[in-house]
């Protein structure tokens, strides 16, 4: 049976270097991102040089639409769906008392009802094509209390705690799922600017997309629950057992406050 | 016709000034120090002192261009702070694009490199349209790449603008950071024995100075807008480029591979040494892992829409040998 890997948010970051790294595994794929975010070219680049059949569709996952879309292209292109990589996601703008609350809604609707949505309906695809698996793409975020991460800690909050108990649900259908709770990556240009700007143990801990996306899809493929990528983070993660509230809250804030100096923020 | 310029005293901007002067073109050349021996000396060159993040001196240059050229960059890959980077390639480029796009500028014709692409997928050569595929290697990259994102900012706010990403440059010009060729080449005369890490298979894209000059002046044609094209030459691995200028210097140097990893280890323990006694750095070990990886490309685009020709290696190497045998 021919099958594939759909990936959210593939045209960038860690969506993008999940997505090479399953063509490197020769998996046939299904990417989804935003129109305009160089998805084509992605899936042009990879179809050629990779030797994989590689489909795309451009929507904004912030809209249930797009996910029934997405489920009608499946069934219409009689696609078996294996992997499933819920990946997309939108990150943190800063205190909660200056977000727009349409900002609020939309992250909220990328962060979990799509997920959500988008494994309901294709679990009988999933189930047909098992034995199976879900990625779903948390964050460290998900266990600490962090200001200016507060809508967005919640959010992967509901991913890791929905996947673990999904997983328990799904074994009997042979679907295994899995969580990684990244940290810092080097995805955007100014994500990468402000992480060569931290202090020395917060810049050790950060992963380049290529290097998670690699542990991500391993962790994925041998039906891990959850997973940390990188040593200093699961060191970072041993420490938060042991230490008191509030060393972790004097730490937590110390180094929010220190990124990125006023002078050197570019209008981008 | 008047151009601004910026990077008049590096190595492109320096043969860009004279080269758009000779061709009766004036040229507002900003530079941060008017003394400075590297300043392109021609009837149609004016310098004008400033930096390029600061507006003011900018805004007084730009006035009454039709064109602007932005080839300052920081190129120092030995420098470990980026914040070097950041003000010039970032700031800066900034800095330039809004002023231009304030005194509508009919054009912006932007400097970048090919390495914001990183390196090839395998020895596929990078195109255009090919995304990047690993994470940003050091702070240069980065940077440069940022700058490109501004670059189509400013395009989206209706400034007009072409990209120029440039491969590796070589050629007669002034000695900088960026032409490792040519000092390559000053080793190879001057050298009896020459260390070298064991990754001769790795291939690069090498260009001539004047292709790089010329295709600059290319970019401007009133039909070529909001577009970015790959200046390079010839693809080829470095076993193929130390034999040709081996054979085209008379070199009697003697070639020592020694193990990548070994030799990267030895700058690595030499940086701790060099930050710990405070010492100039000489060679950072990323800057062995930027040269040390494919980076080939094809130059299609410019040569079908710039109808660009690029110099053959052979030839270009053979001008830059006789140049630096003159100048020594």
């Amino acid at each position: 049976m021919r099958t594939f890997t759909l990936i959210t948010g593939a045209s960038q970051g860690f969506g993008k270097a999940m997505a090479l790294e399953c063509a490197q595994r020769k998996m046939n794929l299904l990417l989804i991102a935003l129109p305009q975010s160089g998805l084509g070219p992605l899936a042009a680049f990879i179809e050629k040089n990779l030797n994989v059949e590689v489909h795309f569709l451009e929507c904004d996952l912030s809209t249930t639409e797009s996910c029934y879309n997405i489920a009608k292209y499946v069934s219409q292109q009689k696609l078996n769906i294996r992997y499933l990589i819920n990946n997309a996601g939108v990150l943190s703008r800063g205190m909660f008392d200056t977000l727009d609350p349409k900002f609020i809604l939309r992250q909220i609707a990328v962060n979990v009802t799509t997920p959500t949505l988008l494994i309901r309906l294709l679990l009988e695809n999933l189930k047909r094509s098992g034995p199976s698996a879900i990625l779903n793409i948390s964050s460290m975020a998900s266990f600490f209390s962090l200001p200016k991460k507060q809508v967005y800690g919640a959010t992967k909050s509901y991913v890791t705690a929905f996947s673990k108990t999904l997983k328990k649900e799904l074994k009997q259908h042979h679907i295994s799922v899995t969580t990684i709770c990244p940290g810092g990556l080097n995805t955007t240009t100014r994500l990468c600017y402000q992480n060569r700007l931290v202090g020395w143990i917060t810049r050790q801990s950060v992963l380049n997309p290529e290097d998670a996306a690699r542990i991500a899809i391993d962790a994925m493929l041998k039906n891990k629950t959850i997973l940390v990528p990188g040593f200093v983070n699961q060191c970072l993660m041993f420490l938060n057992k042991l230490l008191p509230d509030f060393i972790k809250d004097y730490l937590a804030n110390r180094e929010l406050n220190k990124f990125p100096p006023g002078k050197l923020q570019p209008g981008i | 016709m008047k151009a601004f310029l910026t990077g008049a005293t590096g190595y492109i901007g320096h043969q860009l000034a004279l080269e758009l002067a000779r061709m009766d073109i004036t040229v507002h050349a900003l530079v941060r120090d008017l003394e400075s021996p590297k300043i392109p000396e021609h009837k149609n060159i004016i310098p004008f002192e400033g930096d390029i993040c600061n507006d003011h001196a900018v805004y007084k240059a730009m006035q009454h261009c039709d064109y602007v050229f932005h080839t300052a960059a920081f190129t120092n890959l030995n420098c470990t702070d980026i914040s070097c980077f950041y003000e010039t390639n970032v700031l800066g480029t900034e800095n330039i694009l809004k002023v231009a796009l304030e005194l509508k500028i009919k054009k912006v014709i932007y400097t970048s490199t090919l390495s914001v692409f990183g390196p090839s997928y395998k020895t596929v050569p990078i195109i255009e349209s090919q995304p990047r595929l690993t994470s940003y290697a050091n702070d240069y990259e980065l940077t440069k790449s940022m700058a490109e994102e501004l670059v189509e900012r400013y395009i989206n706010k209706g400034l007009s603008c072409v990209t120029l990403c440039v491969t590796k440059v070589y050629g007669p010009g002034l000695n900088t950071f960026s032409n490792g060729v040519n000092r390559l080449i000053r080793l190879m005369l001057s050298q009896r024995y020459l260390l070298v890490p064991d990754r001769l298979h790795v291939s690069s894209n090498y260009v001539f100075i004047k292709d790089v000059i010329q295709a600059h002046i290319l970019a401007m044609k009133p039909k070529v807008v909001n577009e970015k094209f790959i200046i390079g030459g010839e693809n080829t691995d470095y076993a193929n480029l130390f034999e040709l200028i081996k054979i085209m210097t008379r070199s009697k140097v003697k070639i020592i591979k020694v193990n990548y990893k070994i030799l990267r280890s030895v700058f690595s323990i030499l940086n701790i040494l060099q930050v710990v006694f405070k010492m100039p750095i000489k060679i950072r070990p990323q800057v062995l892992d930027a040269l040390f990886v494919h980076r080939v490309s094809s130059s299609g685009k410019a040569i079908e829409k710039l109808k660009y020709e690029a110099t053959q290696l052979k030839m270009g190497l053979e001008h830059t040998i006789n140049h630096i045998k003159l100048q020594s």
